[in-house]
């Protein structure tokens, strides 16, 4: 047991840890906070479940600034936390008056948090207030890349990618809505490495996803296509996943540059209502 | 001979030994030096027989390296890399900066996105003198006592690049480079230790603070800061590398006889990815 009283139990090889001893509710001192950031970067390989706790909106946004800046989703301002803009919620269920109340059947392929974005999300933080179906899947992408051949490694080592907010909605025909230009212009394509080195752990991880990835840069179309099909149906091989079961109280923290996630469909005549906020590196990485 | 890592003194920096850096450096290896890095904020590899090449690649591996702001100091076959050096060009022009950065100060804490690390390269020494000194500002803060700590929280520091320069030769460059705000405290985003970011150099005050208040308190924390508890000398010899983390360390050069030559190389290292 850490000194804090902290204990941490892996949920899988490849990502994911149980975080047990902590009220989350209550001020989280300096030594907790350096202690679960060792746990999120060591054995959670980018995903903790603090499970059992019981937190207002402020609550989750009060431990999500311990980990960085965080992002107000403008894209959607409807779907924000009535009084609390820093959160969206993520369900399908509407307020009385009709009014949809956050983003509903969202993030089906697997994505990394904008990932699209020329500075993606470093982190976001996911708070179940109730769950009667609708699991999570998160992959391990630091497991994944480790355990590619290494030819492979070598043929991906300095590849580029293009991300596409548009391309996740025209491909999967997303029954959201007609985009304004301004909107349109805040989800231009962008481009990222194929592998990506995690500032902390300096452990290489994959940074493609079926969602979001288009194609690779400087390859021809077949190329691109060839190794992006074997990258995304290797990352995603069981033995790097983690299937979350959500229960009311559990708060999970994931770590956009080395796991990406799923949302699973359910049936929509039951009930499920998340939040989530947005957690952007702070200040220029000073 | 396996890599090892030795501490230097109470609070910072640590000796690796046992890595060539003309080699390329696996991801074990690489991984092993970052969280000893992120541990004790300044890393020295002795004996290093290294040409500029290697000196990017190695510096690569922490982050995107950046050009200078002094063009006319940069190595010409590599703009990556700044020579800090009192050799001179045959027609008499200075070939390096010659003596610089004497006060306290973090590297590029006057612009809006400071970078992460800094390596140098000794590779002529002088045989006395020029030691560069490292304070560590995260072992400073964490001995603050707590009302200074208190008043610290969510405070905003000034940088200021014309603060670092005094003479008119710099006038012009002074112009085009503005004044910046950072927190008085960052968090590192590894460690998540606090950290002091204000310095002698660069800090010129608070933001919504009186002027004899917020002069007040940065000399004492300038002061707080520069107690030898807190500090480590680098001592060069030729050979030596250094790699510091502007996040965790303040540093400031030491003079030396002039009539020596020195001669080193520097790298500037931003994070690799826009939000890292």
């Amino acid at each position: 047991m850490h000194k804090t009283g902290l204990r941490f139990s892996p949920l899988s090889p490849a990502v994911g840890a149980d975080v047990e001893g902590v009220d989350l509710s209550r001020p989280m001192s300096d030594a907790e906070f350096r202690a679960i950031l060792h746990a999120w970067h060591s054995i959670g390989h980018g995903l903790l479940r603090f499970r059992g706790q019981s937190l207002s909106s402020e609550g989750v946004v009060r431990f999500s600034e311990r980990f960085g800046r965080l992002e107000v989703y403008k894209l959607r301002p409807e779907i924000q936390v009535e009084g609390c803009p820093e959160l969206v919620n993520i369900t399908h269920l509407c307020y009385p008056d009709g009014r949809p109340m956050g983003l509903a059947e969202s993030g089906r392929r697997w994505h990394s948090d904008l990932q699209f974005k020329a500075e993606p999300a470093i982190a976001s933080a996911f708070y179940c207030l109730e769950c009667e179906g609708g699991d999570t899947l998160f992959a391990g992408l630091y497991a994944a890349y480790e355990a590619l051949p290494d030819a492979f490694k070598q043929r991906i080592t300095s590849l580029q990618a293009v991300q596409s907010y548009t391309y996740y909605n025209d491909k999967y025909g997303n029954r959201t809505r007609n985009l304004t230009a301004d909107q349109v212009a805040q989800v231009a394509p962008v481009t990222h490495p194929v592998v990506r080195v995690h500032p902390a752990t300096g452990r290489k991880a994959l940074y493609v996803s079926e969602g979001m990835t288009e194609r690779l840069v400087g390859v021809s179309e077949a190329e691109s296509a060839e190794i992006l099909g074997f990258l995304l149906d290797f990352s995603t091989r069981p033995e790097f996943l983690f299937r979350q079961v959500h229960r009311p109280g559990d708060l999970l923290l994931w770590d956009n540059r080395c796991t990406m996630h799923q949302a699973l469909p359910y049936d929509l005549r039951l009930r499920r209502h998340m939040r989530r906020s947005t957690i952007m590196a702070r200040d220029s990485g000073i | 001979m396996s890599p090892s890592v030795t501490p230097l003194s109470r609070h910072l920096a640590a000796q690796v030994d046992g890595v060539d850096l003309q080699e390329p450096m696996d991801d074990e290896v690489f991984r092993m030096v970052l969280d000893a890095w992120h541990r004790y904020g300044v890393l020295r590899f002795r004996n290093q027989q290294i040409t500029s090449g290697h000196l990017k690649s190695f510096s690569e591996r922490f982050g995107r390296l950046a050009i200078h702001i002094h063009k006319e100091f940069l190595d010409p076959d590599h703009p990556e890399i700044l020579l800090l050096s009192n050799r001179r060009q045959p027609d008499g022009r200075p070939v390096g900066l010659a003596e610089t950065g004497r006060r306290w100060h973090s590297d590029l804490q006057y612009a809006a996105e400071p970078c992460i690390a800094s390596v140098l390269f000794g590779e002529q020494v002088p045989t006395i003198g020029g030691d560069t000194e490292f304070a560590s500002t995260s072992a400073a803060y964490d001995a603050l006592d707590e009302p200074t700590r208190q008043r610290l929280d969510g405070l905003v520091a000034i940088q200021s690049y014309a603060k670092t320069t005094r003479d008119g030769v710099e006038a012009a460059r002074r112009k085009v480079v503005p004044d910046v705000q950072h927190p008085a405290v960052i968090v590192h985003p590894a460690t998540g230790r606090r950290a002091l970011y204000v310095s002698e150099s660069m800090t010129r005050g608070f933001v919504g603070m009186p002027e004899a208040e917020s002069d007040s308190l940065l000399a004492q924390l300038v002061a707080h800061n520069a107690q030898p508890v807190f500090r480590w000398a680098q001592q060069w010899q030729a050979g030596d590398v250094i790699i510091w983390d502007n996040r965790a360390v303040i540093h400031r050069a030491t003079p030396y006889d002039l009539s020596q030559t020195r001669h080193m190389k520097r790298t500037t290292v931003m994070p690799h990815y826009p939000g890292v």
